[in-house]
């Protein structure tokens, strides 16, 4: 009988972890159940203290869950940490694996021979790595000399190097300005839609990730406060950003809640979808109507709604 | 074989860009050896005494001290990208006091030698020095390693540190040999500090090399320890979420 079921890459049931502290116990986790296919794409949202650090931690075989289980391919990662970190890159945003007295290329072939790349195979990796993170132009500067963008850049391409088949990112964005974080960006959807790598990706910074990740996980106090689709997450916010541009500065009255720009020539305002006809009858008495925009909730808005629940 | 090679290569072109740290603790232990062969040199005592301390401050300075680094990547969370390795992290903390003590240990014993020859002093190290300091040194890994583990538990192990310090030098007989201690001196021979310096410094000096069996047989001791400490440090780390 032939399967042609795909098998997940990540599988998570139940998981529960407790942090013992001399100040008393932290629930970390609890509950937290999901799976990820190959070539798909998991938000991790969640506030500061939410889980998401640990949970990347359990997945990567460094955190020991006390409650449900964690696998990887099926493998437990605690158990076959060192064989299954052949297939995974991880990324922990703030901590740096860099060697401050090497340089950028001397860094990437050290972690080369620990990965057990080596001659041209190596080469050709840390080439293709450096030209696809930018890093090219400073492959021979001290890691100790590198910007906090070029430092985190380095460390994404030490998760790449050996051709990981899992991303396990925790905050990969710390340092980048919008033109780093937009070509990562690109560059982990390459490597998604093209080589099948199932990527979960953890941070505050969520501007382009949508286009990138198509499922959330929400992270509230340890536990799964919402897990499916990222556009249905947005979709549940009971709002749309409205955009009215007038041929001319409009007259009378806009609602209070409303903000006036260019002269009156726009009006913008966030109203719930049953409410929009009603809303944009109001604009035409308001003036001539020249364009008229609606827009669901960015990502950061809807983290904002999440946080402040 | 070639990738472990590969990542001594790389830990050695570390450790020598780290000269000017370097340079300055060999002007520190020029100090230490003119000290000493200058006080053991006034008093008449036996020849070997002058190579054993030449062999033992060798080791006691040569070697990387990395417990107190082990444990602060453990506390700020760094541990756990050497973790999630495909290299074990063991042999990976080993490649990096390797190449650090590589480099160390023959200047340490070059300044030595330079202050014998300056002083004009009749000490010589045996044939037996090169294995002797070499499983002095991997034994003096595995007990750094042991003690990192152990400080995993402690917020606050700086006085630990500095009683392994003191244990150091009065259990391993850096500045005294053993011999000239009281009789009941002798009890320290079993505990495994005797093992990391006195006893490989002893064989350097002309000592019989069949004491090293000793500190091999402490070698493979630490190994079964570590065995079973290392994965329970881990546990533990994990269980306070400080990996």
């Amino acid at each position: 009988m032939i399967h042609d079921e795909i098998k997940p890459v990540v599988e998570a049931r139940g998981l529960g972890v407790t942090f013992r502290r001399a100040k008393g116990e932290v629930r970390a986790l609890r509950g937290v159940t999901f799976s990820l296919g190959p070539g798909e794409g998991l938000a991790l949202l969640g506030g500061n203290g939410a889980g998401k650090s640990t949970l990347i931690r359990v997945l990567a075989g460094i955190l020991l869950p006390q409650e449900g289980e964690a696998r990887l391919w099926g493998l437990d990662p605690w158990r076959f940490r060192t064989r299954l970190a052949r297939r995974y890159g991880l990324v922990l945003g703030g901590r740096s694996r860099l060697s401050p007295l090497l340089s950028v290329e001397e860094n990437l072939r050290l972690w080369g021979a620990l990965y057990g790349l080596a001659g041209a195979h190596a080469k050709r990796r840390i080439q293709e790595v450096a030209e696809a993170l930018d890093l090219t132009p400073i492959l021979g500067v001290a890691a100790s000399r590198l910007s906090l963008g070029q430092r985190n850049r380095a460390e994404l391409a030490l998760a790449l190097l050996p051709e990981p088949e899992l991303l396990l990112l925790d905050e990969p964005f710390i340092g980048l300005d919008a033109l780093g974080r937009k070509s990562v960006l690109n560059l982990l959807e390459t490597l998604k839609v093209h080589r099948g790598v199932a990527l979960i990706l953890a941070s505050h910074e969520l501007s382009g990730v949508e286009g990138v990740l198509e499922r959330a996980l929400v992270l509230r106090r340890g536990e799964v406060a919402f897990l499916g689709d990222l556009t249905a997450l947005r979709r549940g916010l009971d709002f749309r950003h409205v955009k009215v541009l007038f041929h001319e500065p409009f007259r009378g009255n806009p609602p209070p809640w409303a903000t006036v720009s260019e002269g009156g020539y726009v009006l913008e305002a966030k109203v719930s979808p049953e409410k929009i006809p009603a809303f944009l009858s109001q604009m035409l008495a308001l003036g001539s109507v020249r364009e008229v925009s609606v827009q669901e909730p960015s990502l950061e808005e809807v983290m904002e709604v999440w946080l402040r629940t | 074989m070639a990738s472990h090679l590969a990542v001594l290569e790389f830990h050695l072109k570390e450790a020598w860009r780290g000269w000017p740290g370097m340079a300055l603790y060999l002007g520190y232990t020029l100090i230490v050896y003119v000290v000493l062969f200058s006080l053991w040199g006034s008093l008449e005592a036996p020849t070997w005494v002058l190579g054993y301390l030449w062999a033992a401050e060798a080791l006691y300075m040569g070697v990387p001290r990395f417990w107190s680094q082990l444990h602060q990547e453990a506390r700020m969370g760094e541990l756990a990208l050497r973790l999630a390795l495909p290299y074990p992290f063991v042999l990976l903390r080993f490649q990096r006091y390797l190449a650090t003590a590589l480099l160390q240990v023959p200047w340490v014993v070059a300044v030595g030698g330079a202050v014998i020859w300056a002083l004009g002093l009749p000490a010589s190290l045996s044939l037996w020095s090169l294995p002797a300091l070499t499983l002095g040194l991997i034994l003096n890994f595995l007990l750094e390693l042991t003690f990192a583990l152990l400080t995993f538990r402690s917020t606050s192990p700086i006085t630990l540190g500095v009683l392994l310090e003191m244990l150091r030098l009065l259990g391993g007989a850096v500045v005294l040999p053993l011999e000239f201690w009281p009789e009941s001196g002798a009890l320290l021979l079993f505990q495994p500090l005797a093992a990391t310096f006195y006893l490989p410094a002893r064989v350097a000096a002309g000592g019989e090399p069949v004491w090293l069996l000793v500190t091999l047989g402490w070698i493979l001791v630490f190994l079964g320890l570590l065995a079973r400490l290392f994965p329970r440090a881990l546990a533990a780390l994990s269980e306070r979420g400080e990996v």
